[in-house]
């Protein structure tokens, strides 16, 4: 390895001990984003790709175990100290959560909030307001609108501008988005999406985890795709939408309506009770004898732009 | 919030008239008799002496009547004359008894409080650590033990054995301070009635603050890189202390009928014991004008909690109703 990737994950594994057994959120996550790259992780809910955000940003709860390597410019996040990762969050790695409503602390005032978590990214005293001010004004939004104002008595639009710009305040390495269109209207979605488009300009990896197909299709460069905590099929964004290459791939994109509309038969398995071979196995329609008894690798498809975890691309 | 405030200004004097009258009620069906508390219990005495100060105290009309005459009076200010006391206004009685009680309600409230809040925030922040596991054991004790057992613990290990601190009354009789309140008498009764309510705020700040840390706004903090100690200070506590501060409020209530025992237990001559010996001499007057302060303050307190929860949320302070 000559250049380290920016962010290089392998062999992540993510469990909760929980008084139901140990619930398997991740399996073998391995993948890597360099400057200017999106990488679309898309998943059902309770897939375990919320888990990803955290995992990466080293928030799990306590009862977590985490397994595998996090390396962000070379450097392993998963071992280094509670304080070294402090400076990662925000600064390196920065968070566009899930609700930015739900986000912002009821009792503290906008501009209040944002300079704590600005001057957390180590800008001082003028600057910190002078990079907010800036920041925000790119996303069309004056900091008078909202510094005064207490994060109820913004608009839904105005609270996302508020996090996408305390996101970019620092000019981070990593911007994770967390479901950013969850629970917005359409034509919100329409400028999260265009918000979003302009992280990678700015030579910032962008990771955005989604459940949002149409979403993920916009936003190209390539796509994760997770099922039942395994990363299934992982690819350019084009070829995904195209040709998907992992049964479960082409299941969800059948299931589109305006590609069929076909329901994928079943339910999906229990992260309590993986089975010991592919956790699709059970819907799938090209299953093979081996599909119950192993897990397939993360095989490479033969279209030459990514892999699969199938044995059909053995 | 001005609409709330009214409304339950407007409601006062007809749940203090509940409260009255369930008062007289009950007292005028208790066993204890007036008469014989005002004679002592060995005294003889004859039918006609009975009828005499019954009549001299308007005891010989209906119970009605009585409450009616009562209510009337009490619309000209007149809280009426305590017949255990000899006929002293009431409102006398109650003036003079006040100022001790305000003290020791005061101090451990404040002491609760500080307390409450200190070792609240540092069992939330230092979580299954041997000092939450202190706070959490002494919290579950306190709320375990009846307040007149740690009252009298308290008096007989720290007055009677160690004699560290005097057991009775407000100040030493025979020292140059006169009636007055000195702070080594407050001790003992202030800490003890501390004792009995410090249970529930500590436990409500560790819990709710714990509660409040796995919010979403504190998570979101955390992914900015902001640091322990701040995200509890900063993030966590504003948001826990809007529910504490209306558990003062609530537990008005508790904490006066606390301070009758605590009183009790320390002879501090306050309204408390003034309450006890009211009840055990079928004191009327004196009980129904008390009982309305006592409830008086509970709704205040609860008033003050709805109001203080306004003021401090501002999602709520917002809409105004």
């Amino acid at each position: 390895m000559t250049h380290p990737h920016l962010l290089d994950v392998q062999g992540l594994n993510v469990g909760f001990r929980t008084k139901h057994g140990l619930v398997q959120a991740l399996s073998d996550a391995t993948f890597h984003v360099d400057p200017g790259e999106t990488l679309v992780i898309i998943g059902e809910s309770g897939s375990g790709k919320t888990v990803m955000a955290h995992a990466l940003m080293r928030m799990l709860p306590m009862n977590a175990s985490v397994s595998g390597s996090v390396r962000l410019s070379g450097s392993e996040l998963l071992s280094c100290s509670e304080r070294d990762m402090q400076r990662v969050r925000g600064r390196k790695m920065a968070l566009i959560p899930q609700g930015a409503g739900s986000a912002l602390n009821p009792v503290r005032k906008v501009g209040g909030l944002m300079l704590e978590m600005a001057r957390a990214r180590g800008l001082k005293g003028p600057e910190a307001r002078e990079r907010l001010e800036a920041v925000l004004g790119e996303l069309g939004l004056a900091w008078e609108a909202v510094a005064d104002r207490y994060p109820h008595q913004l608009s839904g639009g105005m609270q996302q501008r508020v996090v996408n710009a305390l996101a970019l305040v620092g000019n981070p390495d990593v911007v994770i988005a967390d479901e950013p269109t969850h629970g917005l209207d359409p034509d919100l979605v329409d400028t999260t999406a265009d918000q979003l488009r302009k992280i990678p300009e700015r030579d910032a990896a962008l990771l955005v985890i989604t459940h949002d197909l149409r979403l993920a299709q916009r936003l190209g460069g390539r796509v994760a795709l997770i099922y039942a905590s395994y990363v299934v099929e992982l690819r350019s964004s084009e070829a995904f939408f195209e040709r998907p290459a992992h049964p479960y791939g082409r299941a969800l994109l059948g299931a589109l309506p305006e590609r069929g509309g076909v329901a994928i038969p079943g339910l999906p398995v229990e992260l309590t009770q993986l089975p010991p071979g592919c956790a699709f196995a059970s819907r799938c329609t090209d299953r093979m004898d081996e599909c119950s008894q192993s897990v397939p690798a993360l095989l490479p498809v033969n279209d030459g732009a990514g892999s699969a975890r199938c044995f059909l691309h053995a | 919030m001005l609409g709330v405030i009214v409304r339950r200004l407007a409601l006062l004097p007809l749940i203090l008239l509940g409260v009255a009258t369930l008062t007289f009620v009950i007292v005028a069906i208790s066993p204890f008799d007036p008469i014989r508390a005002y004679v002592g219990a060995e005294t003889p005495i004859s039918a006609e002496g009975r009828e005499e100060i019954a009549r001299a105290w308007g005891l010989d009309q209906s119970e009605p009547e009585r409450m009616i005459r009562w209510a009337g009076r009490l619309l000209q200010g007149d809280l009426g004359h305590s017949t255990m006391l000899e006929g002293r206004p009431v409102s006398e009685a109650l003036l003079e008894r006040a100022g001790p009680t305000l003290v020791l309600i005061g101090t451990s409230l404040a002491l609760v409080l500080v307390g409450g809040l200190i070792a609240g925030v540092l069992a939330a922040a230092f979580r299954d650590s041997w000092f939450d596991w202190l706070v959490r054991s002494v919290s579950h004790f306190n709320i375990a033990a009846p307040s007149f057992w740690v009252a009298l613990m308290a008096l007989y290990i720290f007055s009677v054995q160690l004699n560290w601190l005097p057991a009775a009354g407000t100040t030493d009789l025979r020292g140059e301070g006169g009636t007055g309140i000195d702070l080594k008498h407050l001790i003992l009764p202030a800490v003890t009635l501390a004792i009995t309510q410090q249970a529930w705020f500590t436990m409500y700040i560790r819990n709710t603050l714990l509660e409040v840390m796995r919010e979403d706004y504190v998570q979101y903090a955390t992914a900015q890189g902001i640091g322990r100690t701040a995200l509890l200070l900063r993030h966590a506590l504003p948001n826990a202390l809007i529910p504490f501060v209306t558990l003062i409020g609530v537990n008005m209530g508790e904490i006066i009928g606390g301070s009758i025992l605590i009183e009790t237990v320390f002879a501090w001559p306050g309204l408390g014991t003034l309450t006890r010996d009211a009840a055990l001499s079928a004191d009327l007057p004196l009980l129904i004008a008390i009982t309305i302060i006592g409830a008086f303050f509970v709704i205040m307190g609860n008033l003050f909690a709805d109001v203080s929860y306004r003021v401090l949320d501002p999602r709520i302070r917002e809409t105004g109703a």
